[in-house]
């Protein structure tokens, strides 16, 4: 059993590696004038298909589901920054130190959702004003809430895929591609859930934008409170679910490189 | 108490197409506490697996291993706790972050908090004489100087035994010499210390014993002095001016192993019995031969002689 204590120390000495990667891979200009006019642009080009279709309401559609995919596929990066252990040797002083490794990367990529948090709130509270949709101040603080309740679970699941590219690292790319296009096409952000067969829809449910999607157009089209916090409970239990499936699985992965796997090397 | 109890180790690893390498066969040594072990051997020889054993980071196939009598198998925290590990090479720290950071996230790995970890890193930083490059990122250190930053964060828990797994590959002599020295002071902590090594003179500076691995076996292990005394029956006598003929009559004297030219030495001959190393010295002089020397075999020579003519060269 890990004490709260010891899990807290973990998680907070890997974030300082998180934090000091982000302050070298990003300056404030780079992150503001690259970074976030890059995932700013990426929200309006694919609010200008709304646009193209001519259907108002589909265009607050994508451009709500656009803005929050900027979550998916910022915390997506933690499926690379997973193997960077890998490549600068620490993987086996990981392996030989008491550390636990799922809490060690579960705070070693934090960044990223500490980034896209304020991305794709800005990307939420900027973008969709231009395409027909209005906030008013009360809903600035929900969505917020809601946004990084999202990043911090879809960063759970990236987690997940990152245990595998540990594996696999020479395909983590390839692996963190694939699953944005997946959540692009399945969390109801682009495509409308209704459209899909019933198992596709079922599998979408275990994913965290599918939830946070659903929670931003309720705060948006004026849902209950109840409804929001229903959207929001689910996107933390998925959240949850995920993060279980990723500690387990580099519990795996650390004690499979025991036996001669080489996960490690 | 035996700081290492290593008994009958055994390690195989699976190759592609159900090959097998036996990386280890029936290894067994015990290294007592506060001695300082070389571990030498060529590439390929068991080296570094034996040290990822002993690191809990591979498990054995047969065997057991027991660190300060913690079993690497069924207490695996225990054991990790207990020791420091140090690799070799240019990797294995965080070069984003300067130097006491690292030695801080470390710290904070093993359990250090507060103002303890604070006084941890600051000792360590001097010790190995990093402090006023404390703040620097340890991405345009040198490889000396990260070898010296790894050594710290070995003993960031201050660990009853250190591992050093090849600590001065690719390092320049200089830097090499000042981390030699920084591991002869820790002699003085008590600690015990096993160090892989392919490098003679690096091991039979710092050692109190050695033992050769070759091919996954361990060949002897004894004092760096009495590996040398065990071959003394081997020795060499080098002359000039050795015309052919007598080479070949020197050739024939019993115990005499070989007769060869060496550059810068002439001709050396090398014997395997110490009567032997006389009956060369007086043909030698009865041929009118007066510059001559007889040595005794280094403790590389020696390693060469047990692990046969392969020396350094890498196992496939």
């Amino acid at each position: 059993m890990i004490s709260p204590a010891r899990t807290a120390a973990t998680v907070r000495q890997a974030a300082v590696l998180a934090r000091t990667d982000l302050s070298v891979v990003y300056t404030w200009r780079t992150w503001l004038f690259g970074w976030l006019v890059r995932l700013l642009t990426q929200v309006v080009f694919y609010s200008m298909v709304g646009v193209l279709v001519g259907d108002p309401e589909y265009t607050v559609y994508v451009v709500l589901g656009a803005a929050v995919l900027v979550c998916v596929a910022e915390t997506m990066l933690a499926t690379a920054s997973t193997c960077w252990d890998k490549h600068q040797g620490t993987l086996g002083l990981l392996a030989a130190s008491p550390v636990e490794p799922g809490l060690f990367f579960f705070g070693r990529s934090l960044g990223w959702p500490a980034s896209t948090t304020v991305t794709t709130s800005v990307a939420l509270l900027a973008v969709p004003p231009f395409f027909g949709v209005t906030w008013s101040p009360w809903q600035v603080p929900v969505l917020v809430g809601v946004v990084a309740l999202t990043a911090l679970s879809s960063y759970c699941m990236t987690l997940l895929l990152g245990s595998v590219a540990l594996v696999f690292s020479q395909a983590r790319n390839v692996i963190s591609t694939i699953a944005t296009l997946y959540v692009t096409a399945f969390s109801g952000a682009m495509v409308p859930l209704e459209y899909w067969p019933v198992p596709i829809r079922r599998v979408a449910q275990a994913l965290p934008a599918t939830h946070g999607l659903e929670a931003v157009r309720l705060v948006e089209g004026g849902g209950s409170a109840v409804q929001v916090l229903a959207s929001l409970g689910l996107t933390a239990l998925v959240g949850l679910g995920w993060f279980t499936a990723a500690f387990f699985s580099f519990r795996l992965v650390f004690a499979r490189a025991r036996t001669g796997g080489g996960a490690l090397d | 108490m035996s700081a290492l109890q290593i008994e009958n180790l055994g390690r195989v690893y699976q190759r592609g197409g159900g090959e097998e390498l036996e990386a280890l066969r029936g290894v067994s040594l015990e290294v007592p506490e506060g001695e300082v072990h070389g571990l030498l051997g060529p590439n390929g020889a068991g080296k570094t697996t034996l040290c990822k054993i002993v690191s809990t980071v591979l498990l054995p196939t047969s065997g057991t291993v027991r660190v300060l009598g913690r079993d690497v198998v069924t207490d695996t925290a225990g054991v990790k706790n207990s020791l420091g590990i140090v690799f070799g090479g240019d990797k294995g720290a965080y070069d984003r972050l300067t130097a006491r950071q690292n030695l801080t996230f470390w710290a904070g790995v093993y359990g250090l908090t507060g103002a303890r970890r604070r006084r941890r890193v600051d000792e360590l930083l001097e010790r190995v004489g990093l402090a006023d490059r404390a703040k620097e990122r340890v991405g345009s250190f040198s490889r000396g100087m990260k070898q010296r930053l790894h050594l710290a964060r070995g003993l960031v828990s201050d660990p009853g035994v250190l591992i050093l797994d090849e600590p001065t590959v690719g390092m320049d002599p200089v830097a090499a010499r000042d981390f030699r020295a920084l591991v002869g002071e820790l002699r003085s902590s008590g600690r015990t210390i096993l160090m892989t090594t392919h490098d003679m003179a690096e091991a039979a500076a710092l050692s109190d014993r050695v033992s050769l691995i070759d091919q996954g076996r361990l060949v002897l292990t004894e004092s760096p002095d009495t590996v040398g005394r065990l071959v003394s029956s081997y020795e060499r006598v080098d002359a000039r001016g050795v015309p052919g003929p007598l080479r070949e009559r020197l050739a024939a004297l019993p115990g005499v192993v070989s007769v060869k030219e060496v550059e810068g030495a002439g001709t050396r001959v090398e014997t395997d019995d110490p009567d032997a190393a006389l009956a060369v010295l007086r043909a030698l002089v009865d041929a009118g031969i007066s510059d001559v020397s007889r040595s005794r075999p280094s403790l590389e020579e020696v390693y060469l002689h047990l692990v046969g003519g392969r020396g350094m060269a890498v196992d496939t």
